[in-house]
């Protein structure tokens, strides 16, 4: 099947590109006047580095955004899954039974979000708020507030370790990007995401068990938040309930930034990257233009708004 | 001729050696071994902080704190700018976008390294969790000054900070005397999981044990938080009367200040100085300070988050001007003058005037 695509203007062409790589294209100009070294290979490696574990939780949000709901889980059950894969690797396991058990707690706290959501029909906010604070209690709980070092250094060579110069971590995120897609865009579990957001009769009439699918959904979300953990914790070398404070907004951030919407149930995981860049840049951009920690907050805020507002404007405009 | 040479030669082999043990070895060398002890380069408290000391060159120095919004940090920062105009020395003022992120802390000090700074001062967030990011910065030749909250790696240049059983004992002695080393206390602690806290009640207790008279009735924790000691002392005024107390320790000025608002709504007599009950705190914040004034408050330590910052900028330009490496761990301020650093009813007025650190900078 071959689809014939009608020739497009330049002006056409220029108007169809998303919001985000004309603001990735100021910030990246801005910060390399205002920034000393911004523009440096090493920063670039630097930045790719920090991204990394922040897009596989953004992946995780944008699929729940993607289903037209909103997982306000995901920092906290990040953070639950450090502190279970630090506390195994102090008992002596070896770090790949660490990593698989970290991966195997974001499931289940995944899949409790999804039954909860799916089955009982309790509001995502709601849900995912309240289960996210309840593990983030736990967590607490069991570390006493202390964080629990991770310190093995197989276990460190994820975050901080390279192959033929590449980053590891950047190595890993791309797989688990590349994995992700597959799923989405070719497989029926993607194919059920899309009808979830959109349509969700049509979906039942076509036979799928929506109820099933999105429990599905948000295991799998699950599962993406415990591989995120897995790099967390390696960044950190311990686990603390802590480490995914306010990061669920941060991954809704880059979400929407990327121009993927909350109603529409379309949009993509290549925007979420895209967010996720802007986010990183910007917050490495302003660290190293030495703007003062007061002025950096009300900064990213303000930019956040802007960008969602401009992204938002103009696709109303473009509707019109 | 030739004696001249051999002279020449005689002297350069003398001193050679010497010039070479001259020559600074970097923190990071494996060779280089920590001092005993090193010469505190400020003099003065707070405010009245100064330093004879100039920045060589052109350094860059960051100062990474654990968030903007606590009084203490931004004591640190101001003190910080304050050392970074005096010396020379470009300061970068950097804290969590979110407030106590570890994650942040270690992007920043990543960032850092990418920018190439001559040296970073951190606060770090957690002990544990900010130890790659400080490892990283050890490999990048980048001399990391620790303050506070210890971190759990030797590849750091040095770590300094309040010594908060110092602290404690300082208090603890303060009350001893002015009870004449009889009587009743009630104690207030912190959280009983957190060093500092345990510290401090294991200082308390040793001063205690000097004196059999003076008693320690009661202990229960306050966790450093103004509600919850409110209710403990609120309990312990149902179960004590008036007279049999002396004294209530607060862990710290939050612990002090609940326990003074439950004994005035149980309508007992406060103000040391007028026959009331004593309270003590640690920290000399705000509200401790005018309560001092008022003098519910009897006494409270000083822990000056402002030279804290100063003398933090100060270690490392000296490193970078003369290569002076730095001791297993040195105590700022420095408690051996009591007198500069705890304040009562005496000194309050001066204090809140001249030397107050939660005051926006001078």
């Amino acid at each position: 099947m071959k689809n014939k695509k009608p020739q497009k203007s330049i002006i056409q062409v220029l108007g169809s590109i998303e919001p985000v790589i004309w603001m990735l294209a100021i910030i990246i100009i801005t910060f390399s006047f205002t920034g000393e070294k911004f523009l440096s290979w090493g920063n670039t490696i630097n930045i790719i580095k920090q991204a990394s574990p922040f897009l596989i939780l953004a992946l995780a949000e944008t699929m729940a955004v993607l289903v037209g709901q909103i997982d306000l889980s995901v920092g906290n059950n990040m953070a639950f899954c450090t502190v279970i894969i630090a506390l195994l690797m102090r008992s002596g396991l070896p770090v790949w039974v660490c990593a698989a058990a970290g991966v195997l707690t974001g499931a289940g706290c995944g899949l409790l979000n999804g039954v909860f959501i799916a089955r009982f029909k309790v509001p995502a906010y709601i849900t995912t708020f309240g289960f996210g604070t309840m593990f983030y209690g736990v967590g607490s709980l069991i570390t006493g507030g202390v964080s629990i070092p991770a310190m093995e250094d197989h276990f460190r060579f994820l975050a901080d370790g390279s192959v033929f110069g590449i980053p590891m971590v950047m190595i890993i995120a791309l797989l688990v990007f590349l994995a992700v897609w597959l799923l989405v865009y070719r497989t029926s579990f993607g194919r059920n995401m899309y009808g979830l957001g959109g349509n969700r009769e049509a979906l039942f009439l076509g036979g799928v068990d929506p109820v099933k699918a999105e429990i599905m959904i948000f295991t799998v979300i699950g599962v993406l938040v415990g591989m995120a953990g897995i790099l967390f914790a390696a960044r950190s070398a311990s686990g603390h309930p802590d480490y995914g404070k306010q990061w669920e907004f941060n991954a809704i951030a880059a979400t929407i930034i990327g121009g993927n919407s909350f109603s529409e149930g379309n949009g993509n995981i290549f925007k979420t990257m895209l967010g996720v860049l802007f986010i990183q840049i910007l917050k490495t951009g302003l660290n190293i233009s030495g703007v003062s920690p007061q002025s950096q907050s009300f900064l990213l805020g303000l930019i956040v708004v802007v960008a969602i507002s401009t992204d938002v404007l103009l696709k109303a405009r473009k509707e019109a | 001729m030739k004696k001249l040479i051999a002279i020449a030669a005689a002297s350069m082999m003398l001193t050679t050696p010497i010039t070479a043990m001259a020559e600074p070895v970097a923190f990071n060398d494996p060779a280089a071994l920590r001092p005993e002890s090193i010469e505190y380069p400020v003099q003065g408290l707070s405010w009245n902080v100064t330093t004879e000391l100039k920045a060589n060159e052109e350094y860059t120095i960051a100062m990474i704190v654990k968030n903007n919004t606590n009084p203490f940090m931004n004591g640190v920062l101001n003190g910080f700018n304050k050392a970074a105009e005096d010396i020379g020395f470009e300061g970068v003022l950097l804290s969590p976008q979110t407030a106590d992120s570890n994650e942040d802390q270690v992007r920043l000090v990543e960032d850092m390294i990418q920018r190439g700074v001559d040296a970073i001062c951190i606060h770090p967030v957690d002990s544990n969790g900010i130890v790659p990011a400080l490892e990283k910065a050890w490999d990048a030749g980048i001399p990391v000054l620790v303050q506070g909250t210890k971190a759990n790696t030797d590849k750091i240049y040095g770590w300094y900070g309040t010594k908060y059983a110092d602290e404690a004992t300082l208090i603890a002695e303060y009350l001893a005397e002015k009870l004449d080393y009889k009587g009743n206390v009630i104690y207030i602690t912190g959280p009983q999981q957190a060093q500092n806290a345990i510290d401090e009640i294991n200082a308390t207790h040793a001063v205690f044990e000097k004196y059999p008279d003076l008693n320690l009735i009661e202990e229960q924790p306050g966790n450093f938080n103004r509600a919850t000691s409110m209710s403990v002392m609120e309990n312990l005024t149902q179960k004590y009367s008036e007279d049999e107390i002396d004294w209530v320790i607060g862990g710290n000025d939050e612990c002090a200040m609940g326990a003074i608002a439950a004994m005035e709504n149980a309508g007992w007599k406060l103000g040391f100085e007028d026959g009331g009950i004593g309270v003590s705190g640690i920290d000399c914040n705000k509200d401790a300070s005018y309560a001092m004034q008022e003098g519910t408050l009897t006494v409270s330590i000083n822990p000056d988050p402002v030279s804290l910052g100063y003398i933090g900028g100060a270690f490392l330009v000296k490193y970078l001007n003369d290569g002076d490496l730095f001791p297993e761990y040195v105590a700022w301020p420095d408690f051996m003058n009591a007198e500069d650093v705890v304040n009562d009813a005496s000194t309050i007025d001066n204090y809140i005037e001249n030397m107050a650190w939660w005051m926006e900078a001078k």
